[in-house]
């Protein structure tokens, strides 16, 4: 969850901790005990453009072709382990970012200081790298892919819906975050569990409009998911997994997840609309590396010529009449790490196929938006390249180009609800250099 | 100043640091503290206007503090907490749907320096402190009490605030620790929580340590000796006279009373140990804190007002507590009560018009004189604990709408800034979990 963007005014002084503390840390001492204190961080700076849009002059959302984004984002981390066992991580980040006003409008700088981390991690047994139990509580960023670069990891809302289905994609930054409880387990090397108890937050814009039904719209949040992931390593060959995510299994306040929308099902029956969901994920990832000669072996990058492809189904149950065609909520990705000989870090270059023809904007209630337009079949296609090099230890570059679910954070600091490559030719880039230590 | 002005003076700091630092001169000592918390409002006086029953509230927090030491006398320490929070409000008034609000919140924890004089730093003779910086007097209490700096004079109000029983002050603080149980303070600080905003007040606190087996204390506040803008402090509009009892203006020196939001208070404060007394084969079965017996008044506001504050007594609150013996198995579990009698609507936080605006006395006047908490506190491992609470305390609505906006101020003026727990019936909880190195 992002604070919401505030004039850059008010954090300058925020700037200017950050740096002060960055400054301490050229003269930290270990504490002399049985806790163990590691400090990092990053900083980088990003700049984008929508070349092309879905939505060219800007009426929807306020950001025509050609307008540029610059971001500027500090972060800090300290990381303390007490007894060896016991992790505890706290991350916050500062962000400077210059949006677009478009349609003529003058460009705005907003701030925006939000935490990124917040755990404690205890982890159980003698191998303390591949504990045969890890039990983490708090706020803490999840990936379940390590492939994917762009596309995938679908099976958490932080970044797909089910009713109604949406797909976030946000560069670098191919993860969740959640919030709630991990209990993990590595056995025999390369068999990893993950059983998730998680407290659903906002996703998009949920301050904005009404819903059909006359209330200001919210996103459920607060409701508690139960996920359960498992994945296997063979050797450095094949990577498999799966994963069946209970989205708001538990409820805070069931008159917000199901908002009372109903619908008729084939029966006749009246059933009602609901946030909650049924998600399945199954992910493989193969590196033909490995039947390779060692001469040419030697040649290619540790992530050169990896092939990978996730798929999931955001919503096992159809509503018929509403959600009747389980095929249209079942995003599919594919994969391959273009082979660069060390050039470069890596080059990845993804293609997504999800055949839901209605609008993908992150609607405030499950009742879908069906509407049909020029890009609704266009949609269904998404692909990304994206390239990291990394010039010297700590300072590295990354890119990407492509047309895939990007959505820009607007002048007031939220995740847009809509699209805006969903056209044919439509596509942004986005460069970043980032420092970290 | 512009944030590139800004960064040139932390680069240059950077410089110079690595330039010049003595090594062992300065030792900087990183900590962090994380927490997720949920709790429920499961029932209040008013759930129609203020906040229903069952709300639902969930936070996740980040601390990060700088201890910076240079050359033993003097610490610099700095401290930033970032907050996550969530709220389910179930349906209420007819309404199909509750609501959900989601927010962040960056603030200052911590920005102070301390120079100690003498050899023994632990309990040194003399030391200056000048900042933001946390002071709890009271160390027995763990949730009521601590009334010399949470509390107002004319309208007298108390704040409670789970797992944050002290006060945060800015301003100078002198302290003196003299024979190792003769504590003093003085203090000069400016208020920066409760309108009108600034004006500065002088505190003094004397404490004093019978072994372990008394600790006796009082305190004295000339709450706004100094205030920023009289006319605020004490304003001089008609809808601010003082009346007396026959309803007639009090005239003082030829002109027209008013009441103002200056005022004295006196605190006093006891706690006792009888473990010291009793056979060591019993008391080592006991915990630290368990048996501890502990009391806490103070008179908010010696002088009287007209036909509203007319009496002390009524501006007296007593708390006493007990940490219930837990025989180790807990770290603490204190069982707190305290009196209030104030008769007249305290429920509103003054927003700084006049001390008078808002009072009115209605049903709950008499329900809301009694108050009690039940805290409890567990170690699981080092860095890590559990605490929890359930009570009817002075739980407030936690409103973004003061300088320190979020959740280390559980105060918001106007409206929003009103009790929720002064019915007999009214109770909440709220557990955390904390991990902190």
């Amino acid at each position: 969850m992002e604070c919401t963007y505030k004039d850059k005014n008010m954090n300058c002084k925020s700037l200017f901790f950050i740096y002060a503390v960055a400054m301490c840390f050229q003269s930290i001492h270990a504490e002399e005990s049985d806790v163990k204190v590691t400090p990092s961080g990053f900083a980088y700076y990003q700049i984008g453009q929508l070349v092309s849009t879905s939505d060219p002059t800007g009426a929807i959302t306020g950001l025509p072709d050609k307008s540029w984004d610059q971001h500027a984002n500090f972060r800090l981390t300290l990381e303390g382990i007490v007894r060896e066992r016991l992790r505890i991580i706290a991350g916050v980040e500062l962000g400077i970012a210059t949006f677009a006003g478009g349609a003529g409008a003058p460009a705005t700088v907003k701030t925006a200081f939000s935490l990124k981390e917040a755990q404690g991690i205890y982890s159980f047994g003698e191998d303390l790298r591949n504990p045969p139990l890890q039990i983490a509580l708090g706020y803490f960023p999840f990936k379940y892919n390590p492939q994917a670069t762009n596309m995938g990891e679908y099976l958490f809302s932080y970044r797909t819906g089910a009713y109604a289905p949406y797909i976030i994609n946000d560069f670098d930054n191919c993860k969740s975050r959640l919030l709630g409880l991990r209990v993990s387990s590595t056995l025999l090397g390369g068999l990893r569990q993950d059983l998730l108890l998680t407290s659903e937050m906002s996703v998009g814009n949920t301050t904005s409009g009404t819903t059909d039904f006359g209330t200001t719209a919210n996103t459920a949040v607060g409701d508690y998911s139960l996920s359960y992931l498992i994945g296997y390593k063979f050797t450095n060959i094949f990577d498999i997994g799966a994963g069946i995510s209970l989205n708001r299994l538990l409820s805070i306040d069931p008159s917000q997840t199901n908002p009372g929308d109903t619908v008729y099902n084939t029966n006749g029956d009246k059933v009602p609309l609901t946030w909650k969901s049924t998600r399945l994920m199954a992910r493989v990832t193969f590196d033909p590396k490995h039947f390779l000669s060692e001469d040419f072996l030697n040649l290619l990058g540790k992530e050169d010529g990896k092939l990978y492809a996730e798929t999931a189904i955001l919503g096992v149950k159809n509503y018929d009449t509403v959600y009747n065609d389980i095929s249209k909520r079942w995003p599919i990705m594919m994969g391959i790490d273009v082979p660069v000989f060390k050039t470069l870090d890596f080059l990845s270059l993804e293609m997504e196929y999800f055949g839901w023809t209605g609008n993908l904007s992150i609607l405030q209630a499950p009742t879908p938006n069906l509407t049909q337009d020029e890009y609704s079949e266009q949609q269904m296609f998404r692909w990304s390249i994206f390239a990291q090099k990394t010039l010297v230890k700590g300072l590295c570059v990354k890119w990407l180009v492509g047309k895939d679910h990007f959505r820009t954070v607007d002048a007031g600091g939220s995740v847009t609800n809509e699209e805006l490559l969903r056209g044919n030719g439509n596509w942004h880039y986005n460069l970043r250099f980032m420092y970290q230590f | 100043m512009s944030c590139k002005k800004l960064l040139l003076i932390p680069a240059t700091l950077l410089w110079f640091q690595a330039a010049y630092a003595d090594e062992s001169a300065i030792s900087v000592k990183p900590s962090a503290s994380v927490y997720f918390q949920f709790g429920q409002l499961e029932q209040t006086f008013d759930p129609a206007t203020t906040l229903p029953n069952k709300t639902w509230d969930q936070r996740c927090d980040a601390r990060l503090t700088l201890d910076a030491t240079v050359q033993d006398h003097l610490r610099i320490v700095a401290g930033a907490e970032v907050a996550m929070v969530t709220q389910v409000q179930p349906p209420r008034g007819g309404s199909p749907k509750g609501t959900t609000s989601t927010s962040s919140y960056a603030f200052p924890r911590e920005g102070q320096g301390i120079y100690t004089f003498g050899d023994n730093l632990e309990n040194a003779p003399l030391q200056i402190a000048l900042g933001y910086f946390p002071f709890k007097y009271n160390p027995q209490a763990s949730n009521m009490g601590e009334y010399l700096f949470r509390t107002g004079v004319y309208p007298p109000f108390i704040t409670n605030d789970f797992d944050n029983c002290e006060a945060r002050l800015l301003g100078l603080r002198i302290s003196s620790t003299l024979f190792g149980s003769l504590h003093q303070d003085l203090l000069f600080t400016s208020e920066t929580y409760y309108p009108p905003l600034g004006d500065y007040s002088l505190s003094y606190l004397v404490g004093y340590k019978v072994k372990k087996f008394i600790d006796v204390g009082a305190g004295i506040c000339l709450s706004r000796l100094i205030p920023l803008d009289p006319s605020q402090t004490t304003p001089l509009d008609s809808t601010n006279i003082v009346y007396d009892k026959d309803n007639k203006p009090v005239v003082e020196n030829g002109d027209t009373l008013h009441y103002s939001f200056k005022g004295t208070k006196l605190m006093a404060r006891v706690s006792f140990d009888p473990k010291q007394i009793i056979p060591a084969d019993f008391s080592s079965l006991l915990g630290e804190e368990d048996g501890k017996l502990y009391f806490e008044t103070a008179f908010l506001g010696l002088a009287n007002y007209g036909a509203i504050f007319d009496d002390i007594l009524k501006r007296t609150p007593c708390m006493i507590g007990f940490n219930i013996p837990a025989f180790k198995a807990l770290d603490v579990l204190s069982l707190e009560m305290e009196y209030f009698s104030f008769n007249y609507d305290k429920f509103r936080f003054p927003s700084g018009q006049s001390p008078i605006e808002n009072l009115s006395q209605d049903q709950w006047v008499i329900q809301n004189m009694f108050h009690w908490s039940l805290f409890a506190q567990k170690s699981l491992v080092k860095g890590l604990s559990v605490k929890g609470l359930i009570g009817k305390d002075h739980y407030r609505y936690t409103g973004s709408q003061s300088p320190w906006a979020g959740v280390d101020n559980p105060i918001a003026v106007g409206s929003n800034g009103g009790e929720l727990l002064v019915a007999h019936g009214d109770w909440h909880y709220a557990v955390r979990v904390m991990y902190s190195f």
